[in-house]
């Protein structure tokens, strides 16, 4: 207990230099915390963006079929899928759609397509398909011949809003799938997640030329948090209870697009790091003067009969009390600052758009992640950069710091 | 009957290498201190006192000879043994009073008895009544900066008494101070010396501790120039 007073009262002893030594950690707790906050919010922003295009937060396949997509690979009781999905509060909105490889033909050119067959009004509820239409209309909420095609078929095939075309596929029946559509609407060529020559209709429409019954090759689903894809994608796969079904985060349905965030965020780590290890030099530097003036005090200690592991502990109480004050403060200037960027953001210079939304702003995420990786790294940094110091004070000669001055 | 020795120094030499230069701080020299002395060590600057005190209080080791306190070899102690034997058996008074500043009077002198692990209600009483002794029972929750040299050498004592060691060792304890308060200070230790029989070990060249002291050893030149109990 002494020495905890101790070292309270050694560091209010010099408050200039606690006081500049404390701001020094502070401020790397603030700069941390609203790096972490802006990151969370860009990288939420882009998860939401991304998967609200067209992915969803999860999946629901037949077994196998994300390896090894497969016109016969489909979700058969989509009734008693629907209901169980329904069912859960987790689940904000689900999509089912067929997908289909076929052959589009418009006067002399043709060109592979990829079908997509989805109920307009569902997707309109979890997805934001129609805010990437850049002409026409959208896929009617009745089975039509109108589709919507992507601005890489429609380039391909010389076609716009209006125009027919053929296209060829294989039915599930075996039998040949052939039939002509309009084209209702084009698909933006910059802002859509629908790069590849793409075919939308609507699934029933779908359904009936591919001869595939009531069945969906997958289910998007959407839940209220993205933030728990993983957990909630379980829940649902615990719900449907089907070995037959295969129930996956975007974290895996969008493995290579997860990878290179997990590696543009191990960048901003980095970055952080070394605003924490710019701090902890800053500290220790402090540390170790403070540690020199006091030499004859610890050497007045030793000589008292002061065990040198009692000297290490009472430096170290002195650096983790600061930290702790510090951590304590940096939490408070953070909330506000945090609070600030997570309802008016950074303006971004250029707007950048995808899948019809527009990014103006950088906005900050607050989360506990924001406070409690900061206040972890702070108290490490301090933790590590103490123990030199301490071990210097702990070593110290009791007869030549009583000599020193 | 003949008290036993608290200190028995044989032949100790204390040598610092000052760049190439060996400078001999203490020749070989004997010292036997028995308990209830109260032994000034005297002799200019440079003479070999401070060396020799810091010897015989295990703060620091001699180049060669033994030294034993009360009873125990310090020569093979390692640096935490000697600062558990320093804590048990040694009070140090220092010409600087070397107070911890952070540390109110009260826990100044209650730190030495918390290294030793004594209960907190011991502890609290044995400081109280020290703390009565030296005339400051009223500056307990004072600080070291607020007082004066003298009120802040009488902490120093208390400090060094409190554990009741088998030694108190007094660098120049008086040297801060002016002769008035210096000369109260020795009577008070004198006086302790007599009603509670603590062995008191002086350095200085002060003449006022010299002519109190019942023992006088002069160094000169880190030789013993004589020895005299009066």
């Amino acid at each position: 207990m002494l020495t905890l007073r101790m070292a309270l009262r050694n560091v209010f002893r010099n408050r200039r230099r606690s006081l500049l030594t404390g701001l020094m950690m502070a401020g790397g707790f603030v700069l941390f915390s609203a790096t972490i906050g802006l990151s969370e919010g860009t990288y939420g922003s882009i998860i939401d963006m991304f998967t609200r295009s067209r992915t969803g937060h999860a999946q629901v396949h037949a077994a196998g079929y994300l390896e090894k997509p497969s016109l016969y690979r489909a979700v058969s009781d989509m009734g008693r899928a629907g209901r169980v999905l329904d069912g859960l509060k987790e689940v904000k909105a689900w999509a089912p759609r067929v997908y289909a490889p076929a052959l589009a033909f418009a006067g002399s050119k043709t060109v592979g397509t990829q079908v997509m067959g989805i109920d307009p009004a569902r997707e309109r509820a979890a997805m934001r398909l129609e805010t990437q239409l850049a002409d026409g209309a959208f896929v009617a909420d009745a089975a039509s011949p109108g589709v919507v095609i992507s601005a890489r078929l429609a380039s391909a095939l010389k076609i716009k809003t209006g125009d027919e075309f053929s296209l060829i596929g294989q039915g599930a029946d075996g039998s040949v799938a052939n039939d002509n559509f309009r084209v209702a609407g084009v698909l933006s060529a910059t802002e859509s997640a629908f790069e590849a020559p793409w075919c939308l209709m609507h699934i029933d429409t779908a359904r009936e030329f591919l001869a595939l019954g009531g069945r969906a090759h997958e289910i998007a689903l959407v839940f209220t948090d993205y933030r728990a894809a993983r957990e909630d994608a379980a829940l649902a796969a615990a719900a449907l209870a089907d070995p037959g079904l295969d129930v996956q985060p975007w974290q895996v349905t969008e493995k290579e697009f997860y990878q290179a965030m997990l590696l543009d965020k191990k960048g901003g780590d980095i970055t952080n790091l070394i605003i924490m290890a710019i701090v902890a030099v800053g500290v220790l530097n402090t540390l170790l003067m403070a540690v020199l003036e006091r030499t004859r005090e610890y050497g007045v200690l030793k000589a008292l009969g002061t065990r040198p592991a009692a000297i290490f502990r009472l430096i170290m109480a002195e650096v983790m009390l600061l930290a702790l004050i510090s951590c304590a403060a940096g939490a408070l200037a953070s909330l506000g600052l945090n609070h600030y960027l997570s309802g008016t953001g950074i303006p971004i210079p250029d707007p950048v758009s995808y899948g019809g939304v527009k990014f103006t702003r950088m906005l900050s995420a607050v989360t506990a992640r924001t406070f409690t990786q900061p206040a972890v790294t702070v108290l490490a940094a301090a933790l590590i950069v103490g123990i030199f110091p301490a071990l210097k004070a702990a070593r110290i000669t009791p007869v030549k710091a009583l000599g020193s001055r | 009957m003949e008290k036993e020795f608290v200190i028995e120094a044989k032949g100790v030499t204390k040598t610092y290498a000052e760049g190439e230069v060996k400078v001999h701080a203490l020749h070989p020299t004997d010292l036997a201190v028995r308990r209830g002395e109260f032994t000034a060590i005297a002799g200019p600057s440079g003479s070999g006192k401070t060396t020799l005190l810091n010897l015989v209080s295990g703060l620091d080791l001699p180049t060669s000879g033994r030294v034993r306190l009360a009873g125990k070899e310090i020569g093979a102690m390692s640096q935490g043994e000697l600062s558990d034997f320093r804590r048990d058996h040694i009070g140090l008074i220092f010409q600087a009073y070397n107070l911890i500043p952070v540390l109110t009077v009260g826990e100044n002198v209650e730190y030495v008895l918390l290294l030793r692990g004594m209960a907190p209600g011991e502890r609290a009483e044995r400081v109280r009544r020290v703390l009565e002794e030296v005339g400051l029972g009223g500056k307990r929750n004072r600080f070291p900066s607020q007082l004066s040299g003298g009120q802040q050498q009488r902490v120093a004592i208390a400090r060094a008494m409190v554990p009741e060691p088998d030694l108190i060792l007094a660098d120049e304890p008086t040297a801060n101070l002016d002769s008035a308060t210096g000369s109260a200070l020795m009577d008070m230790m004198k006086e302790l010396n007599e009603r509670r029989g603590i062995t008191f070990v002086f350095s200085t060249h002060d003449r006022m501790i010299m002519d109190k002291s019942s023992r006088l050893i002069t160094l000169k030149d880190g030789r013993v120039q004589s020895d005299t109990l009066k």
